[in-house]
């Protein structure tokens, strides 16, 4: 079991840098996003092999099912998306703005000290999950009901601003 | 515990840790690929034959005894087919994704549970995942469009995102319902917490999945992203052969995915009297579909704008509806008694009729008419044709009886009575009997008759020009022949052959002939 986990673990782990490194260097747009699709799929295999179940579906419903989705939606209303990325002036300064970004998250990485649990949590995580942001103490009732309006007020101002005069 | 851990419990007893580890998801994929493959066979003769019914006629019936092996046959005909990859067409997201259509509706299958202990693997986020994976296929299909780099395919494209979309959130908030009253995630347990099945406890939440799941399997009345009419077939124009198969493999198992958690959500899954749970769900299953093939057979295509009107307007507002009713019932009575059924089927019954006179006819304003109870008669109409006789007959076998007037096309001579006057040649517009005749006894001899069939256009003049009642219409209505010369016929064939004329011209005969067959049941009402 143990070893298969680490097994399952490499080639996930694999899998996800290899496709977030296809996302950046591929040219063709449309092919970096389905790059991107596979990348968040790999990332929830590894939220499974973490038993993080309720993680791995909810990342799947919404980074593929939504996200990638709407990125891959707002490339065909691209246009001249087939062309490529073509090489823009901001080649250098965005170059450098990722390093640094690069920088600080191996930084953040290597500086937390993360702690390791000892054995395999097995119980279902959707009830402690619920627990953790609905239960009656420390509950997060109030941040969770801002979040929605302020998707809402999002969705609305949308509306508002696209709506013909 | 489950079917898959005692095999793999009396696996260890023999074989080493791993294989005993490995081997039972493996049998277990095979069972449902063999489980999908059958079940796609078995719903591509019930929708063919199905849809036959529906529309009054028999369906194929050609190939195996009642048409059985229809599926097989077109199985083979897709397979032989050339695969085609458009120039221009990127290639490997054409080539990848009929498989990423496909594998979602495999994966659907590993969760739903066929009977207490028979489940592939019984996840504790169960209808999460489920969720989660069906929403895959929206990136094959667009990968589909987009990848055929042809513009019907990058219109379905447009379509399958706006659609597929929007139909899920009515479809995830329905889901909902059915999870706060069972209090689970798990398929498993879902089923189990069905005392009264969810569809009788929850109708409203049960006609909005239905529809939601509907559209996003994009079957009829919501298969806008292969409206024949508009974009030809949509995603799949350019796809043939293997790749084209497994989109229509894909398609179907959508369907059966669609059908099994239906059933399993709302009708009770496996749980049923008498027969075993395996056949319960089955049976479930297969009604759900056929339900699906009555809508199909029913409804009419709706066009971009009422798809996205009945989603937005009609299902969303709906579903929040039915999920405050739901909150609020199970915040009051805990334990959701089975009475509360009926306070819920009258509430859904009123929110139904309310809302389906939101959406007008226009012009008419009025609209309850033709959205409530319109559908709801065209339904009971495309019922009641399951029962009738198919208007269609096997042709070569069955042969209809024409008009007694009927201009067919042959002509009938009889030689007997012919004096040779040429009135009929004279009268034909295009010159296509001729005639040689010599002076006889009594008159004249006609010695040769030849009239070239090919080129003849039933006009039907010689016959009326024919003042000895010697020249007829037949009353055949079948010509063909591998050369043109063997639609010449002459003298000794038309002496020969048998004669059927027909009453064209020859109103006196009509009484003797057959009467014409009637293709409208007898026993209808006008």
């Amino acid at each position: 079991m143990e070893t298969g986990l680490t097994v399952a673990f490499w080639i996930l782990a694999v899998g996800v840098v290899g496709s977030a490194l296809a996302v950046v260097l591929l040219r063709d747009v449309f092919r970096a996003a389905l790059f991107l699709v596979l990348c968040f799929f790999v990332v929830a295999g590894i939220y499974v092999v973490l038993s993080a179940d309720f993680l791995a579906g909810a990342q799947v419903l919404v980074y593929v099912g939504a996200v990638a989705v709407l990125i891959i939606f707002a490339i065909m209303l691209t246009r001249d998306a087939r062309r490529g990325s073509p090489s823009g002036r901001f080649r250098l300064p965005a170059l450098l703005v990722g390093l640094l970004f690069l920088g600080a998250m191996v930084f953040v990485v290597l500086a937390t000290d993360w702690q390791v649990v000892a054995g395999i949590p097995n119980e279902p995580t959707t009830t402690s999950i619920a627990q953790a942001l609905f239960g009656e103490g420390g509950g997060y009732i109030l941040p969770f009901e801002i979040a929605a309006a302020l998707l809402l007020a999002a969705v609305i101002g949308a509306i508002v601003l696209v709506r013909d005069k | 515990m489950t079917v898959l851990q005692q095999f793999e419990q009396w696996l260890l007893t023999y074989w080493p840790g791993w294989a005993a580890y490995l081997v039972p998801p493996l049998v277990a994929i095979l069972v449902i690929i063999v489980f999908m493959l059958v079940m796609v066979m078995l719903y591509i003769y019930l929708e063919r034959r199905g849809i036959g019914r529906f529309q009054v006629r028999p369906g194929p019936n050609r190939a195996g005894p009642a048409g059985i092996l229809q599926p097989v046959a077109d199985a083979i005909k897709v397979l032989l087919k050339e695969d085609i990859v458009p120039f221009k067409a990127d290639k490997w997201v054409h080539w990848l994704a009929p498989i990423v259509v496909f594998v979602p509706a495999l994966a659907i299958l590993a969760v739903i549970p066929f009977g207490a202990g028979t489940i592939f693997a019984d996840l504790n986020i169960g209808i999460l995942y489920v969720v989660a994976i069906s929403s895959l296929t929206v990136v094959g299909l667009f990968m589909a469009g987009w990848g055929s780099n042809n513009k019907y395919t990058s219109i379905a494209a447009m379509r399958v995102v706006a659609q597929m979309v929007s139909y899920e959130i009515p479809l995830v908030i329905s889901i909902v319902g059915v999870l706060i009253v069972a209090g689970s995630l798990s398929m498993v347990s879902i089923v189990q917490a069905q005392q009264v099945p969810f569809f009788l406890l929850q109708p409203l939440g049960f006609v909005i999945f239905f529809l939601s799941a509907t559209a996003e399997i994009n079957r009829s009345p919501f298969d806008l992203l292969e409206a024949e009419s508009e974009i030809i077939t949509g995603y799949h124009i350019e796809y043939s052969g293997m790749k084209f198969a497994l989109f229509y493999l894909g398609e179907y198992g959508h369907a059966l995915a669609a059908s099994a958690i239906i059933a399993t959500l709302f009708l009770g899954g496996w749980t049923g009297p008498l027969l075993p749970p395996f056949l319960w769900f089955l049976v479930k299953i297969i009604a759900v579909f056929v339900s699906l093939l009555w809508l199909r057979a029913t409804l009419p295509r709706l066009r971009v704008d009422q798809l996205m009107g009945f989603a937005w307007k009609g299902l969303f507002p709906l579903s929040i509806l039915n999920l405050f009713i739901i909150g609020i019932e199970k915040a009051i009575w805990p334990a959701f008694p089975w009475q509360l059924m009926f306070a819920n089927i009258a509430i859904a019954a009123l929110l139904i009729v309310l809302w389906s006179s939101l959406f007008r006819v226009p012009g008419e304003g009025a609209s309850f008419r033709h959205y409530g109870r319109g559908m709801a008669k065209g339904m009971a109409l495309t019922f009641r044709h399951l029962f009738r006789r198919p208007i269609t007959v096997a042709y070569p076998e069955v042969k209809l009886t024409p008009s007694k007037r009927i201009r067919g096309n042959r002509l009938v001579f009889d030689l007997e009575r012919c004096n040779g006057c040429r009135a009929c040649v004279r009268a034909c517009p295009i010159s296509i009997i001729e005639m040689q005749t010599s002076k006889g006894e009594k008159g004249l001899n006609v010695d040769s008759l030849e009239v070239d069939f090919g080129r003849c256009m039933f006009c039907g003049l010689c016959v009326e020009a024919c003042n000895l009642d010697a020249l007829f219409l037949s009353r055949d209505y079948e010509l063909a022949s591998y050369r043109r010369g063997d639609l010449v016929v002459d003298k000794a064939q038309f002496v020969a052959e048998e004669k059927r004329p027909s009453a064209y011209a020859h109103e006196d005969m009509e009484e003797e002939l057959p009467a014409q067959t009637m293709l409208i049941f007898r026993g209808e009402k006008k």
